[in-house]
């Protein structure tokens, strides 16, 4: 038996934890053993709270003893460093923000976890300001894709994906602007939720671009990211764009799915060249149709538009964030993101007002496409990891920017603030190594991801299509091994 | 306008990123240093073709501005119900 298979989930945690047959302190320490051995070698973590962890553990402890029931009880997580953690410097994966002041308190979604139950255990890697697809960062190194060191986990949250992957802990706090949960899901294979925009409160979360700005939960399974979701729910005025909405609260077993019809779509998401891409789509359409449902192709024509707008606007807010910086300290930043805030500061306004009228537009295209489709199937990414330090890709017959473009597919979702989960597909290659690919290794890592799409406000239904895809083993995350030797 | 490129399409396509940035840069951000040069232009450039691509969509007749990050707040009651 390899390392591996010996980790335990979060929801096993849980109900171990509840059980007293295990108690939080017991899991925190095997969470921080494991991060301990890994993490020099996977880079996921830019800080790791012992102590806190510790504190926290044995407060869950002592509220089971009480006969208090924690959905997340014991269970080990770790946040994006763009959520506030009290007494810590948010750093957003920046060298910059070294010098700002502590957080005064915990980002509102890791308050809301260790409500529950879960135990914050650290703080993950990530790209500069999350402007970014790879994983790769100047100041803190890059995340190394647990599947193959020399692989990229895809950004920008990269430590989020790294973390769970690697059997670390088993829920991680994510950011997603334009597929940041997402493409890194798909790389490490794992599960990854981009819930509607404005459901989830982005409350103590160093921003990005406050018009595309998402929060969300990753995990191993479709089961802890239900739990988290769950219990992340609910309003807060803190957050001027969190909608005010009841708890709609997931259960996958529930009578939804009975006959749901699938929209597999085509066109943008479907170019010839991303053939295996494209063909983790066709496979999950084709078991979803032999459970019973409707599968038909569609398309959204204003895909592309959609995208562009995306980038616009992104490019656009960004910069305007970080002006003062890009004057003041522009060598301080990494300079992949440098360029593109610099590039971003100097764009006409009408460009940028022009793509909101477009992202108004393709959202109203839409809306008009749920009247047909329950859900829509979209690949994640066009290709696997690509290697670390890689500039360029193929695409149309040019090389094009990697880090612009491993978002090809998630960008267009994200800017019309669709709920999204991203489920993990282990490729047919997929044999499982014995011991972690150590950083002379060549071959691919093993996942791809489908996006399971669904109109705002319907995480229920992604979910339920999600959980018929893993009832039938066509989705599945698995841990990557956990050391060199075993 | 004197050469006016006569519409938004039209100046599209006469967007000339490396003039634009040589032009613009200076009153916005200062010289560019010479070690950013080339990434902030091919970045400008991508820009440029995305902008293509929003302007390439028709847009409904009812289409107007959308404010996406604008929440108007109220500050409390208003003077006429006071009294």
């Amino acid at each position: 038996m390899s390392d591996s298979d010996s980790v335990v989930s979060g929801l096993d945690i849980a109900s171990a934890v509840a059980a007293k047959r295990l108690s939080a302190r017991e899991a925190v320490i095997t969470s921080l053993d494991r991060i301990d051995a890994l993490n020099p070698l996977v880079n996921a973590f830019t800080a790791i709270h012992r102590d806190r962890a510790l504190a926290r553990a044995q407060a869950v402890d002592q509220q089971v003893q009480n006969g208090q029931q924690l959905p997340l009880a014991g269970v080990p997580f770790a946040a994006k460093n763009l959520f506030d953690i009290e007494d810590e410097i948010t750093l957003a994966g920046s060298k910059i923000n070294q010098q700002n002041a502590v957080a005064t308190t915990d980002a509102l979604m890791i308050k809301r976890l260790e409500a529950a139950g879960g135990v914050l255990v650290g703080a993950l890697n990530m790209g500069e300001f999350a402007y970014d697809f790879t994983g790769e960062n100047q100041h803190y190194g890059d995340c190394c894709n647990p599947w193959n060191l020399t692989r990229m986990t895809g950004g920008s949250s990269s430590g989020s994906g790294a973390a769970l992957a690697s059997g670390m802990v088993p829920l991680t706090l994510g950011s997603d602007t334009n597929g940041s949960i997402r493409v890194p899901s798909a790389l490490c294979g794992t599960y990854g939720l981009k819930p509607t925009y404005g459901r989830l409160p982005r409350t103590g979360t160093y921003p990005f671009c406050d018009s595309l700005d998402h929060v969300g939960p990753m995990a191993r399974s479709l089961g802890e990211l239900v739990a988290a979701y769950n219990v992340m729910q609910g309003f807060d005025a803190t957050d001027h764009v969190c909608v005010p909405r009841q708890l709609d609260l997931v259960d996958v077993q529930s009578s939804v799915g009975k006959a749901l019809r699938i929209g597999v779509l085509q066109g943008y998401f479907a170019p010839q060249e991303f053939d295996e891409a494209t063909q983790v789509v066709a496979d999950c359409a084709k078991a979803l149709e032999v459970m019973g449902l409707a599968v038909d192709g569609c398309e959204l024509s204003l895909a592309q538009a959609g995208r562009s707008a995306a980038f616009l606007i992104t490019n656009i807010e960004g910069a305007s964030l970080h002006y003062e910086k890009i004057l003041r300290r522009v060598d301080e930043f990494d300079s992949d993101t440098r360029d593109r805030f610099i590039a971003g500061s100097l764009l006409p306004a009408a460009w940028y007002a022009r793509a909101q009228r477009v992202r108004r537009q393709y959202a109203k295209e839409a809306a008009e496409l749920f009247r047909r489709f329950d859900a829509l199937l979209a690949p994640a990414t066009p290709i696997r990891a690509p290697l670390r330090g890689q500039k360029t890709m193929s695409m149309g017959g040019n090389e094009v920017n990697v880090r612009a473009n491993l978002g090809y597919f998630t960008q267009p979702i994200s800017c019309i603030g669709l709920p999204v989960v991203c489920a993990p597909v282990m490729q047919p290659d997929f044999v499982k190594p014995k011991a972690l690919q150590s950083a002379s290794a060549t071959g691919a890592t093993p996942s791809m991801g489908v996006q399971i799409i669904a109109a705002p406000w319907r995480e229920d239904v992604c979910f339920k299509v999600a959980s018929m895809l893993a009832d039938a083993e066509v989705t599945r995350s698995e841990v990557a091994p956990g050391s060199m030797q075993d | 306008m004197p050469n006016s490129p006569g519409n938004e399409k039209a100046a599209l396509e006469a967007f000339d990123p490396k003039a634009y940035m040589d032009t613009v840069a200076p009153m916005i951000l200062g010289a560019l240093d010479a070690r950013y040069y080339e990434g902030v232009l091919a970045n400008l450039a991508t820009a440029h073709d995305m902008a293509k691509a929003v302007y390439a969509i028709e847009l409904d007749a009812d289409s107007c501005d959308f404010a996406g990050v604008f929440t108007p707040m109220a500050t409390g009651p208003l003077i006429s119900q006071d009294s």
